[in-house]
């Protein structure tokens, strides 16, 4: 019982995500079409920043995501070390560069909207900051799993800092309201109501949905290929193989 | 104790070692940490006498005055105001009203000479007609709680 | 609003699209690198495959 719920995890999500993948892709591409269309040409100007703020159709579904990939990340990274799930240490692991590559368009996006804006590409404020941090968490976690070998012992290495990364999640969220900073504090909370007219609001739920569903999409994608890669001497992966030659 | 345990446990407690070191460094360096001063932790000393800072607040209404690329204005936090003198080109959302953070030297008890000057711009977002409609009743609302 | 309107974002052009364009760049490589690295997997795991056959027709001969 204990065997196939160690070795049986992988080929189970193997092919449960190759099913699912096609209907993922799918809907993240929908989500995509559709917000695109109400962000860009729907969505009316703002009264202050005109048709600047339209950037943040784009920045803050990558900020959002850059954070909650992150926290999975680091989740999934512990899981795997506290209970030897190898399942968990895969995912971690393909998790690293889809955070990376939210974070650096986040940090990019945020840009382009700073210069205009704020009259600066770049300042040291402490939300900024904590954000490149964030980026270089997931750089050197892709670093230390790519220098070590072995899978079991670079998964828990690269686990160790991504746990301890983890508290860097609350200091950019908090950040804002902690500190006076150039960056202006949530539009969007769990407790207040909205500070986003509901046609502007619409569009940047729908591309948060969309780049929520691009990251699941292409997990499953990336995860499959690790999971084949890691199980290359399995006799499932052996027939598979077999199968498609 | 089980492995599983041990390693739970390991990880439960580290998180919680790094997370007391980063709140007491942070805490440590909280001064470092902000990025404006408001007039009134200026007034009251708060900020470095000499060298450069930043000094945050709301442009108050009415009192830009502009003189080719030189620009003067008074900057408020609602409690105590300086006026900045600045010469350069400003960013797009500088207006009265608006949040700005500037950076450059005290010149005096209230006075500071800006070398740059950065615009903040709030957590609302709009349409104009909205804006427009809001700024109508807001006046409609202040103008019968006077009467 | 005709296309040429829709494109010309007024000043901040420059900025609004280059942070699409930025974004889309990123987006379009997360999809080319993993289907790369898939590709790349199975070519590795079909050599192995045709190397491990080999070696029991060595021994069988």
């Amino acid at each position: 019982m204990k065997l196939i719920h160690k070795y049986g995890a992988p080929k189970r999500f193997y092919d449960l995500a190759g099913s699912m993948v096609p209907w993922l892709a799918a809907l993240t591409a929908v989500l995509m079409v559709v917000g695109l269309y109400l962000g860009l040409y729907w969505a009316p100007r703002d009264y202050q920043q005109g048709n600047a703020y339209r950037i943040m159709f784009i920045h803050v579904p990558n900020a959002w995501m850059s954070m909650m990939a992150y926290v999975a990340m680091a989740v999934l990274a512990a899981a795997g070390y506290i209970w030897n799930m190898r399942l968990a240490d895969i995912l971690a692991k393909v998790t690293a560069p889809l955070g990376a590559s939210f974070t650096l368009t986040a940090l990019v996006t945020g840009s382009l909207w700073g210069k205009p804006m704020w009259g600066t590409y770049w300042v040291w404020d402490a939300r900024l900051t904590s954000e490149l941090i964030l980026f270089f968490l997931y750089v050197g976690y892709m670093a230390l799993q790519a220098s070590i070998d072995d899978p079991r012992r670079a998964a828990h290495a690269s686990a160790i800092l991504a746990i301890v990364g983890v508290v860097n999640i609350p200091i950019i969220h908090y950040s804002v309201y902690w500190w006076h900073t150039l960056h202006q504090p949530a539009s969007l909370t769990l407790t207040n109501q909205p500070k986003i007219y509901i046609t502007m609001l619409i569009p940047l739920i729908m591309m948060s949905l969309a780049f929520m569903f691009f990251y699941l999409t292409m997990l499953c994608v990336r995860a499959r290929s690790e999971i084949l890669w890691r199980e290359r001497n399995a006799d499932w992966v052996r027939k598979l193989v077999g199968s498609r030659t | 104790m089980r492995k599983q345990n041990k390693r739970l446990l390991f990880v439960l407690i580290g998180l919680a070692g790094v997370s007391v070191a980063v709140w007491l460094v942070l805490s440590a360096f909280s001064h470092n940490l902000v990025f404006f001063y408001s007039p009134t932790q200026v007034l009251a000393g708060k900020a470095p006498s000499h060298g450069v800072f930043r000094l945050g607040g709301i442009v108050e209404k009415g009192s830009i005055k502009k003189e080719g690329l030189k620009t003067t204005f008074t900057l408020t936090d609602l409690r105590h105001s300086m006026v900045v003198h600045y010469k350069g080109i400003l960013p797009d959302l500088f207006r009265q009203g608006q949040g700005v953070v500037v950076q450059g030297r005290r010149a005096g008890t209230t006075t500071f000479m800006a070398s740059q000057v950065l615009a903040k711009h709030g957590a609302n977002y709009m349409p104009p007609d909205v804006a427009a409609e809001l700024k109508r009743s807001m006046a409609a609302k202040a103008k019968a709680a006077l009467s | 609003m005709s296309l040429p309107a829709f494109l010309q974002m007024g000043r901040f052009t420059v900025f609004i699209w280059g942070a699409y364009g930025f974004a889309a760049v990123v987006v379009v490589w997360n999809i080319v690198q993993p289907l790369i690295q898939k590709r790349k997997v199975w070519e590795r795991l079909r050599r192995n495959l045709d190397d491990g056959e080999e070696e029991i027709h060595e021994e069988t001969e």
